[in-house]
């Protein structure tokens, strides 16, 4: 089995991250922050050092400002309904996400809100400015896209949202664990992420960054361990975005996840990620019949000529070769590449990935194009 | 010795004090109290004498505390 779809899930996860679950799970996983046993106070300490380690990857000092949420959604539901004001503009870009979309669309229709969308293949301040209005008060925009692996330089996207005073939200899921991205040198209001791709935690956890540290509004209230009598969720982080029962193992996970990329270096996991993108580049365009739609930061979108991009995949799959067909929540941007009807199928990397694996994409499409 | 337990609020700071108590060379033991002004809270138990380095290392940290009862 040759396991391309991890854009979606990472897949395998580092030896030290399954040790790590297994741990939790056999021996200590208690209801963190309930009780005052020693398996809640462990499964406390240890959510805890997981909130350190996600603050130093993403350079900030105050680890109380990491929130955990389910998943990279819920975090992004939570930045965008608890920070766009009723009546007001955002900016988003044209490689958004449904989890980015379809809550703006909700706000649009009960609050009033508007957004603008910008051309990711112009340059960021000739693409933004233009759109931004009196009422404009936020731009949301993932770092890279999942479909077709296009980065947005965030130091510019950073510089101009201060420079317009305007609140940024960062969408990391599909750049975390293998782009440096430094919020004491590229800063930004609120990032979001999930545990399950690139940073190597499983499924279940999501990382709201609120890196302004400016208390908002609660899209989910229920109990957050102590405060009891309060009837609303407590003001001070993290504890306002967390109610209910963490999902401890995943955020156990998530440490891991990040400590065992510490250990290898952003570096050389970046590096490994954009060599396995370019070779894969030039071995689909050297396929008759593939059209490529974009190749970058570990993503790669492509067709087959004749061919639905669901029917490629599943001849894909019966050659070992997993992938992902169709639109992959993103309508924006495969509405600008013209696959609508089509979609398209996406090999995407991991750090555990192969060039021996693309030389097997290659034979497997060499085949089909014969 | 007195035993000296300060209200600290929520479980990360109390993680987070206990910690920086710890690398201080205190010991201290985390604890959770159903008498706070809003209902429970978490608390760090320390010895009487380490009192004062106590308070200085929260107030580095930023942690609210307050001294609700020598015992």
């Amino acid at each position: 089995m040759i396991y391309f779809d991890n854009a979606a899930t990472s897949f395998p996860k580092p030896p030290s991250v399954i040790r790590s679950l297994s741990r939790c799970v056999k021996y200590y996983c208690g209801n963190p922050g309930r009780s005052a046993h020693p398996l809640s106070i462990k499964s406390a300490e240890k959510i805890y050092e997981t909130r350190l380690g996600v603050a130093r990857l993403f350079g900030i000092d105050n680890e109380e400002y990491v929130s955990f949420t389910k998943n990279a959604t819920e975090a992004l539901n939570i930045a965008i309904k608890c920070t766009v004001k009723e009546k007001s503009h955002c900016i988003i870009s044209d490689l958004e996400h449904n989890s980015v979309i379809r809550p703006l669309e909700k706000i649009k229709r009960e609050r009033g809100v508007e957004y603008s969308v910008f051309d990711s293949d112009l340059p960021l301040k000739e693409a933004i400015i233009p759109l931004i209005r009196e009422d404009t008060g936020c731009i949301i925009c993932s770092v890279v896209s999942n479909v077709t692996g296009k980065r947005i330089d965030i130091t510019e996207l950073s510089r101009i949202a201060r420079e317009k005073n305007l609140t940024l939200i960062l969408d990391a899921s599909q750049a975390a664990g293998h782009i440096n991205i430094n919020l004491s040198d590229v800063p930004c209001n609120i990032l979001c992420a999930p545990s399950h791709k690139g940073l190597f935690g499983i499924q279940g956890a999501g990382i709201l960054l609120l890196a302004d540290g400016i208390q908002r509004d609660t899209l989910t209230e229920g109990g957050s361990g102590s405060d009891s009598f309060l009837t609303e969720m407590p003001q001070y982080l993290p504890d306002r975005y967390e109610a209910g029962t963490l999902p401890t193992p995943a955020i156990v996970s998530l440490g891991a996840g990040i400590d065992y990329i510490q250990s290898i270096g952003l570096e050389e996991i970046y590096g490994k990620i954009k060599g396995l993108t370019e070779y894969a580049r030039d071995v689909l365009l050297s396929v008759k019949g593939v059209k490529l739609y974009g190749a970058d930061e570990g993503i790669i979108s492509f067709n087959f000529k004749g061919l639905s991009s669901s029917l490629c995949a599943e001849y894909l799959v019966k050659k070992g070769i997993y992938t992902r067909a169709g639109y992959h929540c993103s309508p924006l941007i495969h509405r600008k590449i013209k696959t609508e009807g089509v979609g398209a199928v996406r090999v995407s990397f991991s750090y555990f990935n192969k060039k021996s694996e693309i030389d097997r994409l290659y034979f497997a499409m060499k085949e089909l194009s014969c | 010795m007195n035993v000296i337990t300060l209200t600290v609020g929520s479980m990360t700071n109390a993680i987070k004090a206990r910690k920086a108590l710890v690398a201080g060379g205190i010991k201290s033991k985390l604890v959770k109290l159903d008498k706070n002004k809003d209902g429970c809270a978490y608390a760090i138990e320390i010895k009487s004498d380490g009192i004062y380095s106590a308070a200085l290392i929260l107030r580095q940290l930023g942690i609210e505390y307050s001294l609700l009862k020598e015992h």
